[in-house]
């Protein structure tokens, strides 16, 4: 799965939890929380949903790096998540 | 029997209004189930059978305002009536109809089947299939306004209606229309009157409570480091996070500290004996909710965790159950992570106590003649005067900080002292 | 006469009536006056007052307690060529002339395969609202208006009051005016003496566009006040004055109602199977898919009159439950 391909689905999750949000405005390094406006239990329930859809494992230790769209899209690149088709 | 009533989901509800059934006469439900859906100034909740049994009489029509304390429904009790109690029911049916229609004409109702005989076996029809067995729900559209609509080529089903009851009438048809053309949809989520419900509760508090506020900051190093540990080996769906742990430390505490869990009604202080920790979620679109979370005292974490989760899901999509709302007996306010560091609440009324909690954040910290670097949250109790003084509020913090200092024992279901 | 000076003027309800009799008598010999105390004591409401030093007792007739007695001689006299007006004390009384009025009167005509019409007009006081406790007080024009070959006027203005008598009197059939007891002070600038006024259509009171309060007699006056309090609302009612209860004008009832798209209806009668309730199932079946919401009344309370002020003041719609019902129907704000 390609990095855009990544940020793709990390947006459609975020789209999900904040639908109200201007997404092309966002940068990949913006935080978030303070972006979005999103709290910890919104971005507790996107990366739920993004490692079941993923079938990945998100480390305690890496969980809390994930501040902005460019960190999650390279953890999920690390992990070498394979396209589900 | 049973009377099923509009549940009151706080001292300031007055109303609400009936969304729809999920049940019909004749319907099988069990304690919890959810019966129907009602519309509060707190939002949309779904309302839970509080007894087994089958669904004899549905009194409130779907559309209709009712006030608090209103019968909603009767319930046959699961273990069938006392021979002596299935006497007097026409009675009393007869007497109640009464109230209910004022100019209905006993001639003209369809004969209401007698009285059960004992021994004889009672018809019930059959059960629907599925818990949520009710069909699709019903638009009410006044004539005109359904011709409008077919003009101006309007769905009914998503128009809001103005009417009593939530009828639609033509303006609203038109509406509709408009804002589909100015392409702006109506949101269904009523901001304005939950503003009004929180105007109303948190002026009371102002107007009725001397608050005291104490303040404690908490050494959160011990917590943060057992999450972690702890956290290792979850999987992602089933960490634990911190306010669990606050939860579960406040919960703990109050069992110590009876006379914050409690009531101020009629003048006095009423200690409850369950606690329900009640914790401030905030909606996306403005506005909060309180939902309890109960008996938190004697819940383990992953059970206080599960519940919590989920409480939070739904109360964002506007699906909090009836008994979630309005039960705490105890409040926890908390704006973590958002920059404020310190949170001096407003309790809620009839409550005597509210603790919030603000950031976790790196602070200097002298321990063991030392200064380092610590997590370092501060909770700040907001007590009612006039139920409790400030010694009690000190014990509360103090248990509360010890509580969180030995976050392994808070996995234990018993309090630490 | 000083009176007949008033009368260009402004005058009272009951003094309409009484100039509409006065002008009908002098305007053809065959009219005459007869009922209970029509003559000596001037009438029960003080309508014929001086009537009988005025027209003789040949034409002001005095007559016996038998409103059966006295109706049925009306017909005879009607039946023989006079314009006879009959006054029944109440619309209570009456009831023990109904076989006059309702097995002879309105189906003569018909009896008699159109040989024999009864030109009489019969005058009654109806409605309550002044403590005459329940045998007194009934509103029954609703109920008359059910009966083929009956014309059923409610004049509820000075004008109508002054104006109705004389088409009645010119109408070849019964036709009886109902005249509310709480109208006869009712003082209004009266238009000239002559005025000609129909017996056949409603008349529009006051426009509006959001509701169509629909009523007649002292509903009237009671709908207008309603009307004025919504208006401070925003709310907007077309108040109609019915005039005739029988045959009903519907013509100018759809008007309204295809309008405003609402319709509330105000009577004072009761409203099961009342005048309401007509109205009501008449705009439903006609008008249904202009209807914004459902068809309201506002009707007496379903019991006997109260005797006591209160309970009888309640017992009656009020401009206040119609403003309450007005303000009730789905879609009226906004």
């Amino acid at each position: 799965m390609s990095n855009s391909e990544l940020e793709k689905l990390v947006k459609k999750h975020l789209r999900s939890i904040a639908p109200e949000a201007d997404l092309e405005e966002l940068s990949p390094d913006d935080e978030l929380g303070s972006a979005l406006d999103i709290d910890s239990m919104d971005f507790y329930s996107m990366m739920v949903a993004i490692s079941e859809e993923l079938d990945v494992e998100i480390p305690e230790e890496e969980y809390g790096k994930l501040r902005d769209l460019n960190s999650i899209v390279r953890f999920l690149d690390r992990s070498g998540v394979k396209l589900a088709r | 029997m049973g009377e099923f009533v509009m549940p009151s989901l706080g001292s300031q509800m007055e109303d609400a209004t009936l969304i729809q059934w999920l049940v019909k006469p004749g319907d099988r439900i069990s304690k919890g189930d959810i019966i129907g859906e009602i519309h509060t100034e707190k939002g949309d909740i779904d309302v839970e059978a509080l007894e087994s049994g089958i669904v004899r009489e549905l009194r409130v029509q779907e559309g209709d305002t009712i006030p608090v304390g209103t019968v909603m429904a009767v319930i046959d009790s699961e273990k069938g009536l006392p021979p002596e109690h299935k006497a007097v029911e026409p009675e009393s049916e007869r007497k109640v109809e009464k109230e209910v229609s004022d100019e209905r004409e006993s001639e003209l109702a369809p004969p209401r089947p007698g009285p059960p005989r004992p021994g004889t076996e009672r018809q019930e029809p059959p059960p629907r299939p599925g818990p949520n067995g009710a069909g699709p729900k019903r638009v009410k559209a006044s004539p005109l306004a359904k011709r409008v609509a077919e003009e101006l080529k309007v769905n009914l089903e998503e128009v809001t209606g103005s009417g009593p009851g939530g009828t639609i009438h033509k303006k609203d048809v038109e509406t509709a229309a408009k804002e589909r053309e100015d392409g702006k949809r109506p949101v269904p989520f009523d901001k304005e009157s939950m503003r009004r419900a929180i105007a109303a509760v948190m002026s009371q508090s102002n107007r009725e409570i001397p608050h005291y506020y104490l303040e404690k900051d908490i050494d959160m190093k011990a917590v943060t480091e057992w999450l972690e540990e702890e956290n290792s080996s979850r999987k992602v769906k089933e960490r634990l996070m911190p306010p669990v742990l606050m939860i579960k430390a406040v919960a703990n505490a109050l069992a110590e500290v009876p006379e914050l869990n409690g009531y101020w009604n009629d003048g006095r202080l009423q200690v409850q004996e369950s606690i329900h920790i009640g914790f401030t979620i905030s909606l996306r679109r403005g506005g909060l909710v309180i939902p309890a979370l109960m008996n938190a005292d004697i819940k383990s974490l992953d059970e206080i965790r599960e519940e919590f989760v989920d409480m939070v899901m739904r109360a964002r999509e506007g699906r909090l159950k009836t008994g979630e709302i309005g039960s705490a007996t105890f409040t926890i306010t908390s704006l973590g992570e958002r920059g404020a560091e310190k949170v001096f609440g407003v309790i809620y009324p009839p409550q005597v106590g509210l603790v919030g909690f603000g950031n976790i954040i790196q602070r200097p910290w002298s321990s063991d003649g030392m200064i380092g670097i610590r997590p370092v949250m501060s909770a700040v109790l907001a007590g009612d005067h006039r139920a409790t003084d400030g010694h009690s509020g000190s014990r509360f913090l103090e248990i509360l900080y010890k509580e969180l200092q030995q976050p392994h024992n808070l996995s234990h279901q018993t309090p630490v002292s | 006469m000083p009176e007949r000076e008033i009368a260009e003027q402004k005058m009272s309800y009951r003094q309409a009536v009484r100039e509409a009799m006065r002008e009908a008598m002098n305007r053809d010999d065959r009219v005459y006056l007869m009922g209970e105390d029509v003559g000596l004591y001037g009438g029960c409401f003080n309508v014929s007052e001086g009537m009988l030093e005025e027209f003789g007792k040949e034409r002001i007739i005095d007559t016996p307690l038998s409103e059966s007695g006295f109706t049925g001689c009306g017909i005879g006299a009607a039946l023989g060529g006079m314009r006879p007006i009959v006054e029944i004390m109440t619309v209570n009384f009456s009831l023990l002339a109904s076989d006059q009025i309702i097995n002879t009167a309105a189906i003569l005509l018909h009896m008699s395969g159109g040989q024999f019409n009864v030109p009489i007009v019969i005058r009654m006081a109806t409605g309550g609202g002044k403590q005459l406790a329940a045998q007194h007080s009934r509103s029954l024009e609703g109920w008359y208006s059910h009966i083929p070959g009956l014309k059923i006027l409610t004049p509820a203005t000075v004008e109508d009051a002054r104006g109705m008598l004389w088409p009645a009197l010119e109408d070849p059939d019964p036709v009886l005016i109902f005249e509310n007891t709480t109208l006869y002070n009712f003082e209004e600038a009266a238009p000239v003496n002559g005025t000609q006024v129909d017996i056949t259509s409603a008349k529009v009171r006051r426009e509006g566009s959001h509701v169509s309060i629909i009523t007649y007699g002292i509903g009237l006056h009671k709908s207008l006040k309603a009307a004025e309090m919504l208006s401070a609302d925003g709310i907007e009612a077309e108040v109609i004055d019915l005039r005739v209860l029988r045959p009903l004008d519907n013509q100018t009832i759809f008007e309204s109602v295809r309008k405003t798209h609402r319709a509330v209806i105000v009577d004072e009668g009761w409203k099961s199977v009342g005048l309401s309730a007509e109205l009501s199932a008449r705009i439903t079946e006609n008008l249904f898919y202009e209807l914004d919401c459902p068809v309201e009344r506002v009707c007496a309370a379903e019991v006997p009159a109260p005797y006591a002020g209160h309970l009888e003041k309640a017992s009656l719609p009020q401009p206040e439950n119609i403003v309450e019902t007005v303000r009730q129907l789905g879609g009226i704000y906004g």
